[in-house]
């Protein structure tokens, strides 16, 4: 530091001092941003950026329940001052609401079963194969549709299965009836499914990549059949990347708005879509911020449920397992 | 979980075909190639019912290919395995009467020692109160009283090794298969181990193959020991014909502490040859037959077998004058290395393994080195001597 002072009133090496000073600088900030030795608190402090975040997103949750305590003045049609709870109990008590929740909820218990009935082997394959150039390639067909966004994913889905689609086409061909799969219940599924497959693949891969090779083959030489090393082995060690992608799923699931909205056609809404009518179709703030605050309620329960059911402590489980396996 | 056992209709090799004549392994003529690696390449052996075999080999040798041939984990390229007296051929792992156990174990960690070790026992669908009764017996017998509920992260290293050789043994197969169950144990809990596995295997009288690439366990532990080097095999024998007795410069150099010195045959005799090395002429014993006078040698002489001489010994013995290079303290030896100016300025390392007696010798003193011209083995010079020569083998591969 100190020659380096020094140098400034010499002009002649200036270049070179200026390079010298320019490091220093970078080292005092690499010194102030990652200091040598941690105090107690350094580690808490990294936790900081993620805190604010999530914390101006809690706030935002307040400010929507603030406003989910106040019902719409039909005549001016702008919020009631008075608090009241009424907004909960129009979502409790009426059908439309209760239909769309109950159809949300079991389309996401669908989503997810069939998302990871089909994750699983795809992302099994995936990290077993011993050909390098599959595995690419899986991985490529696994990211093709996942960059191509939701909106235009499902414009895919309406040209394929649309009354004029190939899907239909095909059928005529062999003499069968049109089917309708577009605007249906069905059909938001089935995009669902093939929305979610990438995440929960990328969630699983790296469960099963920690289960090591050896353990299924000494399952099979102690004598058991694939589909018993399968349950007894597999199924259990892989349980932390089940339990993880399951939750990701459902949850996205549970708060989708694009897929519903394209191919449900209006007749097949989620809650989102729901929230999204209440605020930007009949403008009523308060609904709408009730409806969301029984979403966020909702998906938070499920996830606090499924964590309770298999246990936190499953997401740790792999480090456990390591230490046993690495012996 | 007996209607299980039924599903699989596990039989084993075991009751049909035992011929007591009939060695418990014959291995004929088996190769394998992956792609373009040949691993393993036309091994030929048979081992005895109760022996405990070690294949002993560097890394990528192909000892776990050959390993995982005779389990039927592999399919052999050509060549054909029998087991109690049955080719094995198209029987899968389970069917083989084979326990295994690991390189890294591959113990199940969701489950307890106890259900590690009744796992095999439930897929052969063993009635429940066998199941017990004999994952009792098996905790018993590698230690593991009392501990059979920890789950397997819960156990030390140790304990993690007997729970594994619990679970290959349980069924009670003809066979058990080791690769390198130890390797990754410290020095000192290997060693422990070692003898652990060398008295389960006696109380059982398991016909046992392990896989090493130390040298130091396969003496140890080993009735036979099978040297292997590029996919193949370069010698079998007791442990003591192995280290005494090395048929090829492979072997020699694999095992113990061995100086080779580079020289040309002068003259011929009934096992036995004189040999140029340097200024020098000596002799040695012939390893390698029918070499003819003329051919490049390599003679090999262990670092025990070098002394240092106050005066010229008596006959049988041959002597040189070297000026030490460095001495090294390994605790219950010392082992120096000293120049040889009339064997063309070769490196020697010898060993005292008394040093506490003996006057430590220091880098620059002169000294006259001899050993018994019986001790000098030579062997036919190996075109890749870039792998071993002059650079002796660590006793034994530490970590
Ligand atoms: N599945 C495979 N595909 C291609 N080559 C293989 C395969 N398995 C083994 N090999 C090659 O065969 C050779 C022998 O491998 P092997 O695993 O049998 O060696 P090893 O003696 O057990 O070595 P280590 O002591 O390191 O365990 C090596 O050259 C290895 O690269
Ligand atoms: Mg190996």
């Amino acid at each position: 530091m100190k020659s380096c002072r020094a140098d400034i009133g010499t002009g002649g090496r200036s270049d070179r001092s200026f390079g010298l000073r320019l490091l220093d600088l970078a080292e005092s900030v690499r010194a102030g941003l990652f200091p040598a030795r941690f105090s107690v608190w350094t580690p808490y402090l990294y936790l900081l950026p993620a805190t604010l975040i999530t914390g101006i997103l809690a706030i935002g949750l307040a400010e929507m329940a603030e406003t989910s305590l106040h019902v719409l003045n039909r005549a001016t049609f702008r919020p009631d001052p008075a608090y009241t709870l009424a907004n909960y109990a129009a979502v409790l008590s009426k059908p439309v609401y209760l239909r769309i929740m109950l159809k949300t909820g079991f389309a996401a218990l669908l989503v997810t079963g069939f998302t990871l009935l089909l994750a699983f082997p795809y992302a099994y394959f995936l990290v077993r194969t011993p050909h390098a150039r599959l595995r690419r390639f899986l991985l490529v067909a696994l990211f093709l549709p996942f960059l191509l966004g939701q909106v235009i994913r499902a414009y895919g889905w309406l040209i394929v299965l649309g009354k004029q689609g190939l899907l239909n086409a095909a059928l005529a061909a062999i003499g069968l009836g049109p089917v309708s799969l577009i605007y249906t219940y069905g059909g938001v599924v089935l995009g669902l499914v093939q929305y979610m497959l990438p995440f929960a693949v990328l969630l699983l891969a790296p469960a099963l990549t920690a289960i090591p090779h050896e353990v299924e083959l000494a399952s099979h030489g102690l004598g058991a059949t694939p589909w018993r090393t399968f349950r007894h082995i597999v199924l259990p060690l892989a349980r932390p990347g089940l339990v993880a992608a399951g939750v990701v799923v459902f949850t996205l699931t549970v708060t989708d708005f694009a897929m519903p909205e394209i191919m449900g056609g209006g007749a097949n809404d989620f809650i989102a879509n729901a929230i999204y009518d209440a605020f930007f179709q009949l403008s009523d703030a308060g609904m709408g911020a009730a409806l969301g605050i029984v979403l966020t309620l909702f998906a938070s329960l499920i996830v606090a449920l499924a964590f309770l059911l298999v246990g936190v402590a499953t997401l740790g489980h792999g480090a456990q397992q390591d230490a046993g396996a690495g012996r | 979980m007996p209607r299980e056992g039924k599903e699989v209709g596990v039989t084993v090799a075991k009751a049909q075909g035992g011929d007591a004549a009939e060695p418990m392994v014959r291995v004929e003529k088996v190769s394998k190639r992956f792609d373009s690696v040949l691993a393993v390449a036309e091994v030929d052996f048979t081992l005895e019912k109760g022996a405990f075999l070690t294949i002993l080999g560097p890394s990528g040798c192909g000892k776990t290919t050959l390993l995982r041939m005779i389990a039927g984990f592999i399919e052999p390229t050509a060549g054909e395995i029998w087991i109690h007296g049955r080719p094995v051929g198209d029987l899968p792992p389970y069917r083989r009467s084979i326990g295994m156990v690991f390189q890294k174990l591959a113990l199940f960690p969701h489950m307890t020692a106890a259900q590690n070790i009744a796992y095999p026992l439930r897929m052969r669908g063993f009635p429940r109160d066998e199941i017990g009764e004999r994952v009792a017996r098996y905790l018993r017998l590698v230690r593991l009283e009392g501990l059979g509920e920890r789950r397997i992260h819960e156990l030390s290293g140790g304990q993690q090794q007997r729970v594994a050789i619990a679970r290959a043994l349980v069924f009670e197969p003809d066979l058990l298969l080791l690769d390198e169950p130890l390797a990754a144990l410290d020095r000192k809990l290997r060693q422990e181990m070692q003898l652990e596995f060398r008295r389960i295997q006696r109380e059982l009288g398991v016909t046992t193959i392990n896989v090493t690439h130390d040298q130091r366990e396969a003496l140890v532990m080993s009735d036979r020991i099978m040297v292997m080097d590029a996919g193949r095999v370069q010698q079998m024998a007791v442990p003591e014909t192995l280290y005494h007795r090395p048929e090829n410069r492979f072997v020699a150099g694999f095992l113990g502490l061995t100086n080779f010195l580079p020289g040309v045959v002068a003259e011929v005799g009934a096992g036995r040859a004189r040999i140029r090395i340097g200024e020098r002429l000596v002799e040695g014993r012939m390893a390698d037959p029918g070499i003819a006078a003329g051919t490049a040698v390599e003679a090999a002489v262990r670092a025990e077998r070098l002394r240092i001489f106050d005066e010229e010994p008596g006959a049988g013995w041959e002597t040189l004058e070297a000026e030490i290079l460095e001495v090294v303290f390994e605790g219950e030896r010392l082992v120096y290395s000293a120049r040889a100016e009339t064997f063309g300025d070769v490196v020697l390392r010898f060993v005292d393994a008394d040093p506490l007696r003996h006057r430590t010798h220091r880098p620059g003193e002169r000294v006259r080195l001899g050993w018994r011209s019986s001790d000098l083995m030579i062997f036919r010079a190996d075109p890749d001597t870039t792998r071993t020569a002059g650079q002796p083998e660590r006793e034994d591969n530490e970590p």
